[in-house]
């Protein structure tokens, strides 16, 4: 079985390096491994790849891409930012603070930290270099903030990890909520630090007056996490079904509430979201053929009796795996790393030894992933607020630096404190 | 031949691009039809899921298609953008070349061999009560569209001399 | 080294090391396949989607523990449980295929593979529990173990999972109208959705694992099962009222790929069934024991349990077994009233 890790280990490796597409990647070197390990690697492949894009628990995919979009594009940022505007703009670097406010809340309603960095920063980062913010600076104050959208619910990578571990959707959006609000809170700390030691100007107090009629603007799109949430927790419908209803919400917004939609931009939305659902989906199907062979071989097992051994202390073996999950981080995008190591950790730590629950794992998994985003080489966040702001990513790497402490110190309390991820769906019967 | 290849390939994208948007639509229809079926109705049909499953997996494959004719599936550029051109270019072909083979050998032949074991073994999809083999048939279907662009790529990156 | 050399230096190692990977994958495949004839042990695949705490699972452990004694340590098996490998009905492709030898699937899944199956889904089939085993016992049960070989697929025993029965938040259910407009979890089976719809209350197929927060939040009024999943599931904190209809007995069963099956020499035939056997046996008894305990710990921690009279039960499906006349599933059915 050594020789089947090494076969997978190796191809995976070269051909990531040699620019083939990750799905591709994983399909090909599981390929390779289930041909040395003697089974009919063309037909395994495709039946996995099958088999593994057509489970109906990662149905709420396409729909929280497809409200993504159509949130994105129905003008529902714009009135986001006006709210945290009139809120927090005269707190000391106020408009850093409105940014990550913002980041935080749009990530939440649209499950996706691109899609956050993007809008979000599109008007941001030119709105903060005119009140004299550091160009660089709020470039990584966007590409950070939007992270929190992944871990404060609904959340796409949170479905992928429900369907890869077995637990339930509900009770990892509700486990991600304090995570999230406690990355979002690290953030601001150091947004606050820099702006009194570089002495960025606060905004004034716009009075409650206007804090209400931006409420009023904004109170549409705010429904829709009330709605999302509150139908779930609520017993109206279940959490893939409240993505369909998403969409439906954010149709009406865009297309009829708000008119930014048009009808006949619908054919293209629909294109976009399918494109975009089926990136993540094509690499989830492949993974489902690796994660056969992992365990056919029983790689697992190999794995977390190497890691007992190496440590029989809990708190070291948990460094170990953030650690690892760090490196593999910087190199690989989010959805491929979930879905390639929950198989192989979640054995280890639900072990008696560590016996941590598969719902807080799953939170650490993110929380640590999420500072992947923001990291070079390959951080899709990073780059899009790279972009959005018109800058390199080693001018944005000095400013980046204190954020990704603020991040790791969140991590390292989500993952030694289970309180924080388990007090909620705990409180809610959600972890049966 | 080229042009020809171009050709094939824009009618393909057009073809792939209104069944990806037809199965978008349908998908969001169902679920939303299983949410209402339950409250207007007082009880869900049983196909919606089934259905949804059947969507889901048609949608993914033929989107994936499309995702490839346009270059959009993510890889890790970094190490490959700080060559020469003329090496990136070689390795661009190498790449199409991985994925010409998984074309070929997992998703048609792989996918021929599914089609015709799950024939044989007549499983049927219980609420639906069609056969599960017709499913299934999206795979090669989506591994003729990935061979089709897999070829045109090496035309279009010249890894193959032009006539 | 001008960066041309470089890059091209390094793409060539790239590609040398992913060829020289290529090769060694082809060289260990036919290493592998030379070297397992020379191995006298044989080890036997058996994937399975429950928890290491059911007492199905266990059932499975006690016959790995017996296929090792029969066979003096020439066989065993290697069981991958909690769904490591893929759902139930994804196990059982891949024992048509040989990739997996055996699975432990419950009847329901193997209706799309074994039409005839389709019988233990069909509500009050069985009196008691002791007619239902002695049905499966019988060539009847015998029979439809085989029922799958021209689909690769080979029954080899049937474990107990019980009696399935209604359980509800607000009120018991001791006469059908009782589910009037109730809304009721069931498994996303059309038999199933018929049998509460003919019972007069509102079917709701909703996941397995969403279940507990739909009894909480109110999203469904009820579901059924059999006592240790209600127990075990927590769902009796929510759902306080235990009805013991039992309207279906689905059984558990242990299937090989026939593949597979038929490579096996007729010595390991007959320890792999003695062993299975033995492990029925075994697993029927834990099975009675655990369903009693799972009872008195619900009724101890707050749950009612309720004897309903079933006849009224019976009669109000009686249209979904009439509509079966002349069908496969229907002379089963015929068949299995007639057995004592
Ligand atoms: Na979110
Ligand atoms: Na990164």
């Amino acid at each position: 079985m050594i020789e089947i890790l090494l076969i997978l280990i190796v191809s995976f490796v070269a051909m990531l390096l040699l620019n083939v597409p990750i799905a591709i990647t994983i399909a090909m070197s599981s390929f390779l491994a289930i041909l040395a390990a003697g089974l009919d690697p063309n037909y395994q492949v495709a039946f996995d790849m099958a088999d593994g894009v057509g489970r109906i628990g990662l149905l709420p995919i396409p729909f929280f891409i497809l409200s993504g979009i159509l949130m994105g594009r129905g003008g529902i940022a714009s009135r986001l930012i006006d709210l945290a505007k009139s809120i927090i703009a005269w707190f000391p670097g106020g408009l850093a603070l409105v940014n990550t406010v913002t980041c935080m809340i749009f990530g939440a309603l649209s499950g996706s930290a691109v899609a956050a960095v993007s809008s979000i920063g599109g008007f941001m980062v030119p709105e903060m270099e005119k009140e004299g913010y550091d160009k660089d600076f709020s470039v990584a104050v966007t590409s950070t903030a939007a992270t929190t959208g992944l871990l404060i619910p609904p959340s796409n990578i949170m479905i992928i990890y429900a369907v890869a571990s077995g637990v339930t959707v509900e009770a990892m959006f509700m486990a991600g909520i304090i995570p999230g609000l406690l990355v979002g809170l690290c953030i601001m700390t150091v947004c606050i630090i820099t702006a009194l030691k570089k002495g960025y100007k606060a905004g004034e107090f716009v009075g409650f007056k206007t804090i209400a009629q931006s409420f009023r603007k904004a109170f549409m799109s705010l429904l829709l996490i009330v709605i999302v949430i509150g139908g779930i927790l609520g017993g109206i419908f279940t959490a893939t079904e409240a993505s369909a209803v998403a969409v439906a919400y954010s149709f009406f917004l865009a297309v009829i509430f708000y008119k930014n939609v048009k009808l006949k931009d619908l054919p293209e939305i629909f294109l976009q979201a399918g494109k975009t659902t089926s990136i993540v989906m094509l690499m989830i199907g492949a993974s489902s053929a690796m994660s056969t062979i992992l365990t056919l071989e029983n790689i697992p097992q190999m794995i977390s009796q190497f890691l007992m051994q190496v440590s029989d202390n809990p708190i070291i073996i948990l460094l170990i795996i953030n650690i690892t999950l760090l490196l593999v981080g910087t190199f690989m995008d989010m959805t491929p790393a979930l879905l390639i190591f929950t198989p192989i950790f979640l054995p280890v730590v639900s072990s008696d030894l560590i016996g941590m629950h598969p719902v807080h794992f799953g939170i650490m998994m993110i929380a640590n992933l999420c500072i992947g985003l923001c990291t070079p080489p390959v951080g899709s966040c990073l780059f899009v607020g790279c972009g959005v702001g018109k800058t390199s990513i080693s001018k944005v790497s000095k400013p980046m630096l204190p954020f990704f402490l603020a991040m790791v110190f969140a991590l390292l309390l989500t993952t030694y404190i289970p309180a924080f991820s388990m007090w909620l769906p705990e409180i809610l019967g959600l972890t049966n | 031949m080229t042009s020809t290849l171009l050709k094939l390939k824009s009618q393909l994208v057009k073809l792939l691009n209104a069944l990806v948007i037809i199965t978008m639509g349908l998908l969001v229809l169902d679920v939303l039809w299983g949410v209402l079926s339950r409250y207007l109705l007082g009880g869900q049909s049983s196909w919606t899921d089934e259905l949804a499953q059947v969507l889901l997996t048609c949608l993914v494959l033929f989107a994936s298609g499309v995702a490839y004719g346009k270059n959009e599936h993510l890889g890790l550029d970094y190490f490959v953008g700080k060559m020469d051109s003329s090496t990136q270019i070689k390795i661009k072909c190498l790449g199409n070349l991985i994925v010409l083979i998984f074309s070929i050998f997992v998703l048609i032949i792989g996918g021929i061999n599914l089609v015709i074991n799950t024939y044989e073994m007549q499983q049927v999809m219980q609420a639906l009560q069609i056969q599960k083999a017709y499913v299934y048939s999206v795979i090669p279907i989506s591994g003729f569209f990935f061979l089709i662009f897999s070829i045109e790529s090496f035309f279009e990156k010249e890894c193959v001399k032009n006539d | 080294m001008s960066k041309q050399r470089k890059s091209g230096f390094f793409a060539g190692v790239l590609v040398g090391v992913l060829a020289a990977t290529i090769i060694f994958s082809f060289v260990t495949r036919y290493n592998k396949s030379n070297g397992s004839q020379q191995k006298n042990i044989t080890t036997i695949k058996l994937a399975h989607t429950l928890d290491t705490k059911h007492p199905v699972h266990l059932g499975m452990v006690y016959m790995k523990k017996r296929l090792e004694e029969i066979s003096n340590n020439q066989a065993t098996l290697e069981i991958f449980p909690s769904g490591v490998l893929g759902s139930e009905t994804k196990c059982i492709e891949m024992l048509q295929n040989g990739v997996l030898a055996m699975t432990k699937t419950s009847t329901s899944p193997m209706e799309g593979f074994v039409p005839e199956m389709g019988v233990f889904s069909l509500p009050y089939v069985f009196r008691s529990r002791e007619h239902f085993w002695n049905v499966l016992d019988s060539k009847i049960g015998k029979d439809l173990l085989l029922k799958g070989e021209s689909r690769n697929l080979r029954g080899i025993c049937y474990f107990d999972a019980g009696s399935r029965n209604f359980y509800t938040t607000k009120k018991p259910v001791l006469t059908p109208e009782d589910l009037n407009k109730q809304k009721i979890r069931v498994m996303n089976s059309k038999t199933a959705i018929d049998m509460i719809k003919a019972l007069g209350g509102s079917p709701t197929p909703i996941a397995w694992g969403e279940l507990y927060s739909a009894l909480n939040q109110g999203v469904v009024d009820g579901a059924e099962n059999n006592p240790p999943s209600y127990y075990n599931n927590g769902h009796h904190k929510v759902s306080k009222h235990f009805s013991l209809d039992g309207h279906t007995r689905v059984p558990d069963m242990l299937v090989i790929s026939s593949k597979i099956w038929k490579s096996y020499s007729p010595e390991l035939q007959t320890w792999l069934q003695q062993a299975a056997d033995e492990a029925s046996q075994y697993q029927r008894e834990l099975w009675a024991q655990k369903s009693k305990e799972a009872l008195a710990a619900a009724e101890k921690e707050g749950a009612k349990i309720y004897y309903p009279d079933i006849q009224p039960f019976i009669d109000k499906t009686k249209s979904m077994i009439d509509g079966l006349k002349d069908t496969a599933v229907g002379d089963i059915y015929r068949r299995i009233q007639e057995t004592k």
